[in-house]
């Protein structure tokens, strides 16, 4: 049975050491449900959020695999949109990881909001005035998309294809890809870009608060770009993590190089970017407020070290190895670029969510700290092993590289 | 949300606001219902099969896709874009006009017979006096196929469309589909040691513009043995044919259990 789901010349590890792979992943998932099973029992005392701290965990990993999915969107608007032809060996498994990254955050939201069963009152009764509201709206509107894009992959099943009508539906569907592309990209740029207006638009908090262009505060347009940046290094990193542990030649180098060159151009203007929004802040937006910057970083750990490794560390210098041809020519280096890139928007995140809350906002407030309570954790490693699990049984029975078996028979 | 709830106030940000969003749900679901409603109107007219073909043939590697004259040599590395549907192709119906001599073709040592159609999927077709045409394995198939476990033929009275699955075959591991390289209705089934697998009564007059015959169905044979050679010795990393001698009767026994059924897919064109 496992043997004839698999796509013909694809070679997969032996099923029970498949299965064997999955156990620790699903016991993670596991031990992830019985915590949200407990926090919708009892209640979101479970967690160590209060109303002081109202972000915790739960939204930075939203915020993270939010960004990090990005590169389901970009890569369908290269693809499909302009016409970026080679990323037809990645636009599968970056669908696959974009719904992964979305349907974990949705999962992780309606645990966070505490009482599911409530979450249409957000659609039924929006407040329109809020960027949440349009982030809630994108969301469940590109989950809906991504699960439209991910649909032809399943009817593409070895077995599956042999149903015509399923073949001829997966047919239909690629046809009309483009639109969905360009739903999904339309969906990733406002919510990417409200998930950052949240936080801009804080006036009460000198910290968070920008400038804004029009409508929007500056940081609803560094989140698109810092998405839309590192999305294509996630689909580069998580290519190569993939060919590692199943030891297969997934994509052709020139993939990888494409991927790279994308990101590097990318990373870097929003580096740039990222550097005049500092420097306007440092000097006008938060002393205008009667808060100096420096006071933001005088609260352990949060040094000024924070906004180096942001912006220098994790944002310049990948976008500068991205860019390197000689960096590019050598894997290591490349998926070391990568990975920093990667690090970057994940520590952004950190910065916009927890930092942003942790620091004192009124005069008689204190620096707080917060840790996670082990409920907390399990349900952000239960996301972890969800999407280890899907992915795994995607990659298993689903042909997400069109390349692999081509570069198998090459040899 | 929409008027009628006690919150709805009517104002340019709601309407904005929830419009774009009603916009953008109406666009998405109008689309998917589109696909689907095209699905099933293709599957009722028929067209499944031909979908299917143009979608398997589209992920075939360009060694599988050459063009008659490529194999001829009047067009020496040109590759079919139409599916081998070469009834609307402009240039066959041009070089048959002219109908230049071919050059002579070297079999390979396989069989190709007089009174045979052969289609690029590796089925032939042969015209019956009763108007039926049946069908088989053409030579260098059948040997690749060797001993085969299953034959899964269709049931008198089943349909057939052109270029959509005619039977199964499974091989050890291997399950493969054979094109069909015509519709009709199958009105007799036959077997290996029969002479032929499929009698079908042909929908309408025949039309074989797109077969291939004579010296032209000896070269794609003879290039179909050098896609053989390179499917094998692609994953093997040794050629595992011998060059100079004649193919032996059971060509599956060169091919490693392993191999066997990524080898039969690649060369009976199932992606």
């Amino acid at each position: 049975m496992d043997d004839t789901l698999i796509g013909r010349g694809l070679k997969r590890t032996p099923l029970p050491r498949f299965l064997l792979w999955l156990v620790p992943w699903a016991a993670l998932l596991a031990l992830g449900l019985y915590a949200v099973y407990l926090c919708f029992a009892v209640g979101l005392n479970q967690t160590n959020m209060d109303n002081r701290f109202a972000f915790g965990l739960w939204i930075y990993l939203d915020l993270t695999v939010i960004a990090l999915g990005a590169g389901a969107f970009f890569t369908g608007f290269l693809l499909y949109i302009l016409k970026k032809k080679e990323l037809k060996a990645v636009i599968n498994s970056a669908v696959v990881i974009g719904f992964i990254c979305y349907s974990g955050a949705v999962g992780i939201l309606m645990v966070d909001v505490g009482q599911p069963l409530r979450a249409w009152f957000t659609f039924w009764h929006p407040n329109v005035h809020s960027m949440l509201a349009e982030v809630t709206f994108c969301l469940t509107l590109y989950l809906s998309v991504l699960a439209i894009e991910y649909a032809p992959l399943v009817l593409k099943n070895r077995r599956l294809k042999e149903v015509p009508g399923l073949l001829v539906l997966e047919n239909q569907l690629h046809k009309v890809m483009v639109v969905f592309a360009g739903i999904g990209t339309l969906l990733s740029f406002f919510h990417q870009g409200s998930l950052g207006g949240l936080y801009g638009v804080l006036r009460g908090n000198p910290f968070a608060f920008r400038e804004h262009i029009g409508i929007w505060p500056t940081t609803f347009f560094l989140f698109i770009l810092s998405a839309a940046a590192v999305g294509p290094s996630f689909i580069l990193l998580t290519t190569w993590l993939v060919g590692k542990v199943s030891k297969k030649r997934l994509v052709s180098p020139e993939v990888f190089q494409t991927l790279a060159k994308i990101s590097g151009w990318l990373l870097l203007v929003y580096v740039v970017l990222k550097g005049i929004d500092s420097l306007v802040w440092i000097n006008s937006t938060s002393p205008k407020t009667g808060v100096q910057v420096s006071s933001f970083y005088a609260h352990p750990p949060f040094g000024t070290w924070v906004l180096f490794a942001e912006v220098v560390l994790l944002g310049l210098v990948p976008a500068v190895m991205l860019l390197s041809r000689r960096v590019r020519a050598r894997t290591g280096l490349l998926v070391l670029a990568a990975a920093m890139a990667c690090a970057g928007v994940v520590l952004n995140r950190y910065i916009m969510t927890i930092q942003t809350l942790a620091l004192p906002s009124l005069p008689f407030d204190s620096f707080l700290s917060y840790s996670p309570s082990w409920q907390e954790i399990a349900a952000f490693l239960a996301v972890l092993g969800y999407g280890v699990l899907l992915y795994s049984i995607s990659f298993r029975w689903l042909n997400l590289f069109p390349e692999e078996r081509e570069l198998a028979t090459k040899g | 949300m929409l008027p009628g709830n006690t919150d709805f106030i009517l104002d340019p940000a709601n309407v904005i606001f929830l419009g774009a969003f009603a916009l953008v749900l109406v666009t998405a679901l109008g689309t998917l219902a589109f696909a689907i409603v095209s699905a099933r109107r293709a599957v009722a007219r028929g067209q499944a099969a031909s979908i299917l073909w143009h979608e398997e043939f589209e992920e075939l590697p360009a060694s599988a896709r050459s063009c008659r004259h490529a194999l001829t040599g009047e067009l020496p590395g040109r590759h079919c874009e139409r599916a081998f549907d070469c009834k609307g192709c402009e240039t066959h119906a041009r070089l048959v006009a002219d109908a230049k001599p071919l050059p002579s073709i070297d079999t390979g040592g396989f069989f190709v017979l007089a009174d045979r159609l052969y289609h690029r999927g590796h089925a032939w077709l042969k015209q019956e006096e009763d108007g039926t045409v049946t069908l088989g394995l053409d030579d260098l198939a059948t040997r690749l196929v060797g001993k085969s476990d299953t034959l899964d033929l269709p049931a008198v009275g089943e349909r057939l469309a052109e270029n959509g699955p005619a039977f199964r075959l499974k091989a050890g591991k291997a399950r493969v589909r054979v094109v069909s390289p015509v519709s009709g209705e199958v009105v007799e089934t036959g077997g290996l040691g029969r002479g032929f697998l499929l009698r079908v009564r042909p929908d309408g007059p025949l039309d074989t513009r797109a077969l291939l015959s004579g010296r032209e169905a000896a070269a794609f044979l003879s290039r179909e043995l050098d896609r053989l050679q390179l499917a094998i010795s692609g994953a093997r990393g040794v050629p595992a044919l011998a060059d100079g001698g004649l193919p032996v009767d059971d060509l599956s026994k060169a091919i490693p259990e392993e191999d066997r059924d990524r080898v039969l897919g690649e060369m009976l064109l199932e992606a």
